[in-house]
């Protein structure tokens, strides 16, 4: 084709036609595009609260007053809202929209500070990160908390991630739901940062040629037995110096335990009333189990210090870790070594695989709130599920596809199950259940003699 | 004579290894948290790094030092502390002359009650503090429902003031044993040089009560630097160091993006209690020999 054809065709109607409708479509494009972010734009900035069973967040008005954010972790969740990305101008937006003032109150002496603010009326615009280890039970036994299941949408819950409704679920008391979903300071909402696994040292599993716990989850193998036998193969003298250097297990808890088998420490029976339930014969099969690992097999490394038992396992003297909350998962992401995610093994009276979380929290309101709706509406614009994208949280908790897929499982699964629910009789538990595992109480013996003392602090506590 | 003064070398090396095995059982932890604030966090995964830091390191204390805001947190911290210290050495030694040397209706049940304090846990008193702060008010002065000095440095001026602050009973108690167990021959010379009761306190038995002031103002100086709790509850929003530290190390490892690394926090958090006793080891050390002079000659070694 020679330049004045090239010419000829440019200056041709049907070039010229084909070029203005392309133009046509340009602008058309960018027009919409343009329409499409600003739509994008607007929907951003009136987050639909109404999916929740709320109103519009511009309906709501809290009349220029301060509303106060109480937790022991306010302080870092102002920086997450003031750093992060996602989340950036989300507070001044609340506050232009809900007319108010929001404060974030850094403070350790929950529930204390709680009382003193409710006893003065000043707690009327306050919304209290609570946890069952950090005053929630004293708060909800006490009164001090807004009935909000009586003014709570129909399907509020279900527009969250389950775990959302599982935590509400775990909290209820007196058969009402006091919570209206946590609060985080970092880019994991929806996600339970409690929950907890059992890691293993692939490499040293591959090294040993010991059977790979994933492949038994999978084929529905990975019970307390299997566990055992691993780690009767994995505890082992390196040096022959008469003492043991690598061990099979690290860290497991009797409580955690215990739930792996179907077993709580205390249940609601049937008239509402709280009960002390360790007794019973599957959390004392663990006790039992555990006693085994401790002191008869001595495959459990003999120290209760969390920190050295961690190290144990980073520092590749431990196969299986049995402590690995997912809170604890980024501490995990300098080991040389790769390391997978399994859940508990299953005990003998379960078929399924049981989840547990160490502990927790949720957000509630003072009795006395001025304006609760509000302040729940307040809560669900300022905390979002799209807030933590899965990629990201994968990203800071897992190394594998392996651990990816059971940490999802973990999540989507999880039902409720917390190892510790209350915390006023812990020490003596605590002291007991050890005393089982070195093998100088017997189960049965350690529980009978608790029972007494911790259903007197658990009446003490609800009052019943 | 040979044999004997073997037995005395043995005797003595003996008593060294016993002193020097009970000051590693209490400075372990402290020399522990002083290493591991020098090291990198991969010393921390290193098994063979127990004392000497592989990856020497001043970044900590880089770190701390600015998300503990450490020099307004200090000069806040030194201030308030010195501030209420004085306040209730003031109080507290003007209470417990009174009660040693004054004879009066209900003597015994005031310093009764001043000892009481002592086994009252704070947290039954806290509430009624709180709402006392929070509407303060002084009949026929200041009328219901008063004002607000909560979020302020009022509430502990006014106790410290009072001789009503933290462990103020004990501050009491130990003012009282000084003043009884003083000599009244010097009082009775004051009086009849015409002096009076505040003449006699402040210039002849405030002198010769060294020790006790010394002792006083230590404990009520230190308690107050190292208190959260009250300083939590009443002025929560007050840049001390008490509460910078509470919460700068897992600021800064979450402003790294590094979440919640329990360690590295936790390594941080050493750095951070160095920096926090740093001042009163200071002050411990220039005031040392007062200290012991002062615990012995009030006779709270009992």
């Amino acid at each position: 084709m020679t330049d004045q054809d090239v010419q000829y065709l440019l200056e041709t109607s049907e070039f010229q036609l084909s070029k203005e409708v392309l133009i046509m479509k340009k602008r058309i494009l960018v027009v919409g595009l343009i329409v499409g972010l600003l739509a994008l734009g607007s929907t951003a900035l009136a987050y639909d609260l109404t999916q929740f069973g709320l109103q519009p967040a511009e309906n709501y008005d809290f009349g220029g007053e301060t509303v106060t954010i109480i937790s022991w972790t306010s302080e870092r969740m102002a920086n997450y809202f003031n750093d992060n990305l996602l989340v950036l101008g989300r507070v001044q937006e609340a506050e232009e929209l809900f007319n108010c003032k929001i404060d974030f109150m850094q403070n350790r002496e929950i529930p204390d500070i709680n009382f003193a603010r409710l006893l003065s009326g000043d707690s009327v615009n306050d919304l209290w990160h609570v946890q069952n280890k950090i005053g929630y039970w004293q708060l909800v036994a006490n009164d001090a908390l807004y009935p909000i299941y009586e003014i709570l949408p129909e399907g509020y819950y279900d527009a969250f991630p389950p775990g959302i409704l599982a935590v509400e679920e775990a909290f209820k008391y007196n058969g009402q739901y006091w919570g209206i979903g946590t609060v985080e300071y970092r880019p994991v909402f929806g996600y339970q940062n409690d929950l907890i696994f059992v890691a293993y040292n692939k490499t040293l599993f591959e090294r040993e040629g010991l059977p790979d716990p994933y492949e038994l989850y999978l084929a529905g193998e990975w019970t307390w037995d299997a566990a055992t036998d691993i780690a009767v193969k994995a505890t082992r003298d390196l040096d022959g110096d008469g003492e043991t250097d690598q061990w099979g297990i690290v860290d497991a808890r009797q409580w955690d335990l215990a739930v792996s088998n179907g077993a709580s420490m205390v249940r609601v029976d049937e008239n509402g009333k709280v009960v002390f339930t360790a007794d019973e014969p599957a959390y004392l099969e663990a006790l039992e189990q555990h006693r085994e690992w401790w002191s008869e097999l001595q495959v459990a490394m003999p120290t209760n210090s969390s920190g050295d038992l961690k190290n144990a396992f980073i520092n590749g003297n431990a196969a299986m870790w049995f402590y690995a909350g997912a809170w604890q998962l980024p501490d995990l992401m300098p080991m040389t070594d790769e390391w997978v995610l399994v859940p508990y093994p299953k005990g003998p009276r379960v078929d399924e695989h049981q989840w547990t979380v160490q502990a927790i929290s949720t957000t509630v309101l003072p009795v006395n709130a001025k304006n609760p709706e509000a302040l729940i509406a307040l809560k669900t614009f300022l905390w979002r599920e799209e807030d933590a994208p899965l990629n990201d949280v994968l990203a800071t908790h897992v190394r594998n596809q392996e651990s990816a897929q059971v940490f999802l499982e973990g999540n989507r699964a999880w039902s409720g199950n917390v190892s510790r629910m209350f915390e006023s009789f812990q020490a003596t538990f605590v002291d007991d259940v050890r005393q089982v595992s070195a093998g100088s109480l017997s189960p049965s013996a350690a529980m009978a003699a608790l029972k007494p003392v911790v259903q007197a602090n658990l009446d003490d506590l609800f009052g019943q | 004579m040979k044999r004997k003064y073997v037995i005395g070398f043995i005797i003595g090396i003996l008593r060294y290894l016993v002193i020097v095995s009970i000051c590693y059982v209490i400075l372990r932890p402290l020399l522990a948290k002083i290493v591991s604030s020098f090291m990198m966090e991969q010393d921390l995964y290193d098994q063979t790094v127990k004392w000497i830091p592989r990856n020497f390191t001043l970044e900590n204390y880089r770190a701390m030092y600015v998300h503990m805001k450490y020099l307004i947190a200090l000069r806040n911290s030194l201030a308030f502390s010195l501030l209420i210290a004085l306040l209730q050495l003031a109080s507290c030694t003007l209470v417990g002359y009174g009660l040693a040397r004054f004879r009066f209706r209900a003597a015994k049940l005031i310093f009764a009650l001043a000892i009481f304090t002592l086994i009252v846990p704070p947290q039954i008193i806290i509430l009624p503090l709180y709402l006392n702060f929070r509407f303060f008010s002084i009949p026929f002065v200041m009328p219901k429902p008063g004002i607000n000095l909560l979020d302020s440095i009022w509430p502990f001026v006014f106790m410290a003031a009072s001789g009503t602050g933290f462990n103020n009973g004990l501050f009491i108690y130990i003012m009282r044993q000084f003043f009884k167990n003083s000599p009244k021959s010097l009082e009775e010379a004051a009086y009849i040089d015409g002096a009076n009761a505040m003449q006699t306190f402040v210039r002849v038995m405030l002198p010769g009560a060294v020790p006790a002031l010394v002792i006083v103002f230590l404990f009520a100086f230190v308690w107050q630097y190292n208190d959260y709790f009250f300083t939590g509850m009443y002025w929560s929003k007050a840049v001390l160091l008490s509460h910078t530290l509470d919460v700068a190390a897992a600021n800064y490892a979450y402003s790294l993006g590094t979440h919640f690394r329990g360690h590295y926090i936790s390594l941080l958090n050493n750095t951070g209690m160095i920096l926090f006793i740093l001042p009163l080891l200071v002050l411990f050390g220039f005031t040392q020999r007062y200290f012991i002079e002062s615990v012995e000659r009030t006779g709270i070694v009992g």
